[in-house]
């Protein structure tokens, strides 16, 4: 069976609100399939005990009319299940069909067809129910469709959605170019991907059915001819004072029925998508620690930034992953830091834990930061002085980020100016509006963004125009140390290349220290004095800028370096990693699964930090014999030879 | 000269806002978007043609018309110089068996549902080439040819299973399991990480040198580009500005927008000094409000009243070698230093 | 006047759908089994009363005519008249439509504000047990068929404990004005607006929840808590003023809904609104009343929705207006 499944099933298993609800929705599926074999009196039959309380002879007591109410709760369980059932497919079957139509086909029909859907949203539905029994009389078959008809609507919307998103989907696009008929790109490539949500829905489809149905009977439309908890309610209502049990009964089971189903439905729902449980909140407090008594004053020889054995873990469920483990580098106070490396290494999770904004799901667990000689972070911990950790008194003012696509990182319902503003008077909150507007002014002219476009709300600024406001703000309140996360990221080539050169200029102007995080060796090349290249949660090397490219010591570096065409330069075949590396080692160096020369020693003992001089450090066995050999004269790796 | 394989002839783009009458009746339509605006290509069999612009240049749009995912506005496609343009039915089905697709994002590139073995028969099922009993044996051997091995493991994992490089290369297989003449590549590697990316290049080269198979490679980045490609074509704006040989293009461009892009390319081997960066104005281009005269004008930096009012031609600078600007030939010899300073 | 144009814009785009709803009107009124005329002018009317009606209603010429006559005279405002009291309908539910709006709308209010700020207190604090535990309560909330939960405040309030009256809206001798009639109708108010409360109030908080949550995970978010805004602040200018978004559409879409629970709250407590009148005329089958009630309703619905997109026009910058 598919992974995802097997996935979605266990988590559903493993939720105790998922257990429940459906053990009660079996043992309710399984009373009223049995009702006819239980042995239960007959829930129509008449006798003489009226209003029996309930007792050993009636457990739930009889009604009005002396009829048994356990034997009519659980006939009433198939009326309920029948609505239920047969409103909630028919609605799917409707919707989806035309949900599916709608966005498959897009244009007029989809037009035609969404606006049909938005009519019958407005339409109170309950009411067409109500009037459409009304005018053509109660019976249970008319009920279900009545329902489904007022229903259908949310399903087809649920699957028009769908289906317009599988349809980018690749693989749809891949089958369509394929050549494949659209009835087989439906059927085999978007119903099964787009299925799921639409059957989670439908258990809340069935919960709604049986309360309509239920609301439909107490407002006395039930159909007469049937036990209905609804039409129980409907009289037990005229004799609540004298018999409550006649109403109680019924109405605990249809809560029990249609809170099992939406909360099956809510059980499933999370476990195919288990971060809506735990993602965003508020920042978790961490235990903070005194600042060491020893700690020695400020001195102007200190670097701005000094990071110790760095340790910041993730909890992905039950497991922790290290995405960094144990980082340490410093950086002089006007310097510039490239870290580079690829997705996953950890270099974003180092970039939000210098500034202690990582999601609530990470945590340091180990590790020193000191900024200008002073301690931010201990053993990792925050460290707090007269209250207030001190992390909070550099932020913005001292040390400042430009976060990754700047779309996001700019709140879209407040103007640019706004948010400046706010940031300004928030810590200079002296500042008068207009005081604060004439900074802004400044800065806009220094980043090249013109005055005029300070009233803008970040959706109305183009891509570019967008980073560049963030850099503004990043550097409105004159920070000295600016963290860029993949500044240019997402922009083109021309602008990327602009902003960079932005940077650039203002760290020379400002003499600010930066940290570049980047993906892009190019990038880091040009804009950084010192180059630190992450693998999997460490700095594998660190070295002058020239100096690593010249004279790589990590065969990572070097495949970083030579997997990257040259538009210049010469023309030479590209170093690549294999395609299938075996499984990561444990206890041996992290890179050996993938590595090109890793040995038997590589593979059992992690490699110690090979001091090459210079302030070159590399963490291989084999350090100082790659760092021997310039880059370009590496011996091929296994892919070239496979190509040859 | 041999004839080329597949040819986009002037191809034009453009995408109304489907707005309703109301909007419309309120003048709120939106305008048209020009996805692209006068693109003419051509492929010869065994080669790699490059397509390189931004976002907006309109090369994803070129691409996907000549697969015929989408049908231009005006212009025409022709294949082996028939005009195929208008196919339907088993026509386009016999000409999709020639012409394939891999595609940018290779996490989205297969069904999740199925293994990455039905996802690799599923082409062949298709088009009926290969009897059912041999279906494993043609999904074993393509998965061999894009290096994935143990094969039989590979065929049966799923998706979630397997990492960007991986899946790409699988992508890559299901393009060319029907063996196609031509294969149309947009951004294959953009997505994934840099030590992964320059082993699916090299195995689209080794590929292409086993089975002489023609690539259209799309592309926002120059330096692949002419690593992947026998000749490059520059796009902006839904029209191809230059296109000549590669080296040819990167060493001698007489377009300014080709200069500018060369330049901004940063340098990774750390040996090249420090670029000068030139300030542009204007901002990134817009694909609604098409400038009058030539596209590029507003961000140029040697504009010049001309450049503003009279769309440049299309200047002959070398064998196919061609740009159009109204100062290619100046552009060509001197580049953007010298002719800023001519032009100041 | 940006507002104004778009405002335009939307009232323009009602008008295909309140004439859908006029036309599945209609066609159900066609539909129908029985007479027409009886079914508007109701069983038992005199001979000139129901000439009246098919002289008006054109029933004796083709259907389409027929539909013009009827829209006429929705048009006129005419609903027809009650079968049982023989007023117009129209005055009938004009009569009803305040009681109606005072008990939905209290509870709209409450379960909305009350929501968003439970929604919002569990969104700081996802997956915790807290948390869970309130989404499995307002789960169940919302499962709860509404007018049971009346009927069981009603049993323990009023039959067992007599602390609050059971029905109505006011007492039978109690004052007619000043402080103490207002505090009588409220303490008629307490268990309605307590159940209708209740059961919206599961959905709101669901809502709220989930939509502060998103937005607490925004970049947008880090970035101010980057900047080093209170919590207090990241809470209120960043993540709930962008969260209102999503749940101010969902409330007007999900209006329609929220009326089918007062109609059923309103024949529990007996209280003399809308819904009690459609309870009255669905038991002496009075068809013209009915109808005009599902009209009234679904023209209420839909000038709901347009202030809801108004509102939301207002709040988010990004509405092309």
């Amino acid at each position: 069976m598919n992974p995802t499944v097997i996935k979605t099933i266990r988590a559903t298993a493993r939720s105790w609100t998922g257990v429940l609800s459906l053990a009660l929705l079996l043992v309710i599926a399984a009373a009223a399939l049995a009702a006819p074999v239980l042995g239960l009196p007959d829930p129509a039959d008449m006798a003489f005990d009226l209003y029996q309380p309930p007792g050993a002879a009636h457990w739930l007591g009889t009604d009005n009319f002396g009829r048994d109410i356990f034997a009519r709760v659980v006939w009433g369980a198939r009326v309920a299940l029948i609505v239920a059932i047969g409103a909630a497919l028919l609605s799917i079957l409707i919707g989806s069909a035309l949900g599916a139509v709608a966005g498959y086909f897009g244009g007029w029909v989809d037009g035609l067809l969404s606006r049909v859907f938005d009519i019958f949203l407005l339409i109170p539905t309950f009411f067409l129910i109500l009037l459409i029994v009304a005018l053509f009389g109660a019976s249970l078959p008319l009920t279900i469709v009545a329902i489904a008809l007022t229903t259908w609507p949310r399903s087809a919307r649920l699957m028009r959605s769908q289906v317009l998103t599988l349809k980018s989907r690749v693989y749809v696009q891949a089958a369509l170019a394929a050549g494949a008929p659209h009835w087989w790109v439906i059927l085999r490539h978007v119903i099964p991907n787009g299925i799921a949500p639409i059957v989670t829905d439908g258990t809340i489809l069935m919960g709604m059915a049986i309360l309509t149905e239920a609301g439909l009977s107490f407002l006395g439309l039930g159909d007469q001819n049937m036990v209905s908890w609804g039409s129980m309610i409907f009289e037990g209502q005229r004799h609540l004072r004298l018999a409550p049990w006649m109403s109680i009964a019924p109405g605990v089971a249809l809560l029990v029925l249609v809170a099992s189903l939406n909360l099956l439905g809510d059980s499933v729902n999370f476990a195919m998508n288990p971060q809506l449980r735990t993602r965003g909140g508020a920042p978790k407090r961490r235990r903070g620690v005194a600042p060491p008594a020893d700690e020695p004053a400020a001195t102007a020889g200190a670097p701005i930034l000094q990071v110790t054995d760095l340790r910041l873990e993730y909890a992905a469920g039950d497991r922790r992953i290290a995405a960094v483990d144990g980082v340490s580098f410093s950086l002089p106070r006007g310097g510039s830091l490239g870290i580079v490396g690829e997705s996953g290494c950890g270099k974003s999770s180092l970039g939000s834990a210098l500034l202690q904004t990582m999601p609530n799901n990470a945590e340091l667990t180990g590790g020193t930061i000191r900024y200008d000689g002073r301690a931010i972070v201990l053993d990792g911990k925050p460290v707090i002085e007269g209250g207030r950790s001190r992390i909070e008194a550099l932020r913005w003012t001292r040390m400042a980020t430009i976060f990754q696509s700047a779309m996001n990182a700019l709140n879209p319902v407040t103007t640019v100016r706004r948010q400046m503003v706010d940031t300004l008077r928030l810590h200079r909150p002296g500042m008068t509006r207009d005081e604060a507007t004439a900074r802004i002014g400044e800065v806009f002219d220094m980043i090249g963004i013109p005055r005029s476009r300070m009233n803008a709300y970040p959706h109305q600024l183009s891509g570019g125009m967008r980073q560049r406001a963030m850099i503004a703000l990043s550097l409105i309140l004159e920070p000295e140390l600016v963290i860029a996360d993949e500044p240019t990221t997402a922009l083109d080539m021309l602008i990327q290349d602009q902003i960079l050169g932005e940077i650039a200029d203002l760290r020379e102007r400002l003499n600010l220290s930066l940290i570049l995080v980047s993906h892009d060796m190019g990038a880091v090349a040009e804009s950084c004095e010192t180059v630190a290249v992450m693998y999997a949660g460490r700095i594998v090397e660190i070295a002058p800028t020239r100096r690593i490219f010249d004279r790589p010591a990590h065969p990572y570096s070097r495949t970083l370096i030579s997997a990257l065409p040259s538009l210049t330069g010469p023309l030479e075949t590209l170093d690549s990693l294999p395609a299938t590396g075996s499984a990561a080692a444990e206890g041996g160096c992290r890179f050996a699964h993938a590595c090109p020369a890793a040995t038997a020693l590589c593979r059992s003992t992690p490699p110690p930090a090979v001091q090459l001089g210079g302030n070159h450090v590399a963490e291989c066995h084999y350090a100082e014999e790659f760092a021997a050999e310039p880059v370009d004269a590496a011996e091929p790796t296994a892919t070239e030879e496979a190509c040859a | 000269m041999s004839q080329p394989i597949l040819q986009l002839d002037s191809l034009r783009m453009v995408y109304a806002d489907d707005t309703g009458l109301v909007s419309r009746l309120l003048g709120r339509a939106d305008p048209p978007v020009i996805a692209a605006d006068d693109v003419t290509l051509a492929l010869r069999p065994g080669e790699t043609l490059a397509v390189v612009g931004e976002s907006g240049s309109g090369k994803t749009t070129a691409g996907r018309i000549a697969t015929l995912q989408e049908r231009p506005t005006a212009g025409r496609v022709l294949y082996e110089g028939r005009d195929v343009t208008g196919l339907t039915g088993a026509a386009l089905k016999a000409y999709r068996a020639k012409v394939q697709m891999i595609f940018q994002n290779p996490y989205d590139a297969l069904n999740p549902r199925l293994t990455v073995g039905q996802s690799l028969a599923e082409p062949l099922t298709l088009h009926g080439l290969v009897p059912r009993a041999g279906l494993r044996a043609a999904v074993l051997e393509m998965l061999e040819a894009v290096e994935l091995r143990p094969a039989e493991t590979f065929a049966d994992a799923f998706p979630s299973e397997l990492s960007g490089g991986q899946l790409q290369r699988i992508a890559i297989a299901r393009a060319l399991i029907i063996k196609p003449r031509v294969v149309i590549a947009d951004e294959p590697v953009s997505m994934l990480d840099v030590s992964i990316r320059s082993g699916v290049m090299n195995l689209m080269r080794g590929i292409q040198r086993d089975t002489g198979v023609t690539y259209l490679y799309i592309t926002h980045d120059l330096a692949v580009a002419r690593y992947m490609a026998d000749r490059i074509a520059v796009m902006y704006l839904g029209a191809v500005l230059e296109e000549g040989p590669a080296e040819t293009l990167i060493s001698a461009a007489g377009h300014p927008y080709t200069r500018l892009l060369i330049r901004a390319a940063p340098e990774h081997r750390a040996t090249a000094v420090k670029r000068d960066r030139i300030r542009l104005p204007g901002d990134a281009a817009s694909q609604t409000g098409q400038p009058t005269g030539c596209r590029f004008h507003p961000r140029c930096p040697l504009a010049q009243p001309v450049c503003r009012e009279t769309a440049p031609p299309r200047v002959a600078l070398g064998e196919k070698h061609a740009a159009s600007c109204h100062f290619a030939t100046e552009v060509r010899q001197n580049g953007l230093a010298a002719a800023t300073a001519a032009a100041v | 006047m940006r507002l104004l144009r778009y405002f335009l814009f939307r009232v323009l785009q009602m008008f295909p759908i309140a004439l859908f709803i006029v036309v599945i009107n209609f066609a159900l009124i066609h539909m129908a089994p029985g007479d027409v005329s009886i079914l508007l002018a109701g069983e038992g009317a005199d001979p000139d009363y129901m000439a009246s009606v098919r002289e008006s209603y054109g029933l004796d010429k083709p259907l389409i005519q027929q539909l013009g006559a009827y829209i006429g005279q929705l048009l006129q405002g005419d609903l027809g008249l009650s079968f049982r009291t023989r007023e117009p309908v129209i005055d009938i539910i004009a009569e009803r439509v305040p009681a109606t709006l005072l008990l939905a709308g209290t509870a709209l209010v409450l379960a909305s504000v009350l929501g968003v700020l439970v929604g919002t207190v569990m969104a700081r604090r996802p997956g915790s047990a807290l948390d869970a535990a309130v989404t499995t309560i307002s789960i169940s909330l919302f499962s709860i068929p509404v007018f049971w939960l009346g009927l069981m405040l009603i049993l323990l309030f009023a039959v067992t404990l007599r602390w609050l009256p059971s029905s109505g809206m006011m007492s039978v001798a109690g004052p007619r004005e000043g402080l103490a009639y207002g505090l009588d109708v409220a303490r008629h108010m307490i268990l309605p607006v307590l159940s209708l409360t209740a059961v919206w109030l599961g959905q709101y908080v669901r809502l709220s929840r989930s939509s502060v949550s998103e937005t607490l995970a925004e970049p947008y978010v880090t970035t101010a808590r980057a900047i080093g805004f209170s919590e207090r602040r990241v809470m209120t200018g960043f993540a709930l003023r962008n969260a209102l978004l999503p749940i101010v559409t969902v409330l007007g879409l999900e209006l329609g809904l929220l009326l089918s629970g007062a109609v059923l709250t309103e024949t529990v407590f007996s209280w003399p609104g809308l819904g009690r009148l459609i309870y009255e005329a669905i038991l002496s089958r009075d068809t013209p009343v009915i109808m005009g009630a599902f009209l009234i309703m679904s023209f209420t619905v839909m000038l709901a929705a347009l202030l809801t997109d108004l509102l939301y026009a207002t709040l988010d910058p990004r509405v092309r207006l």
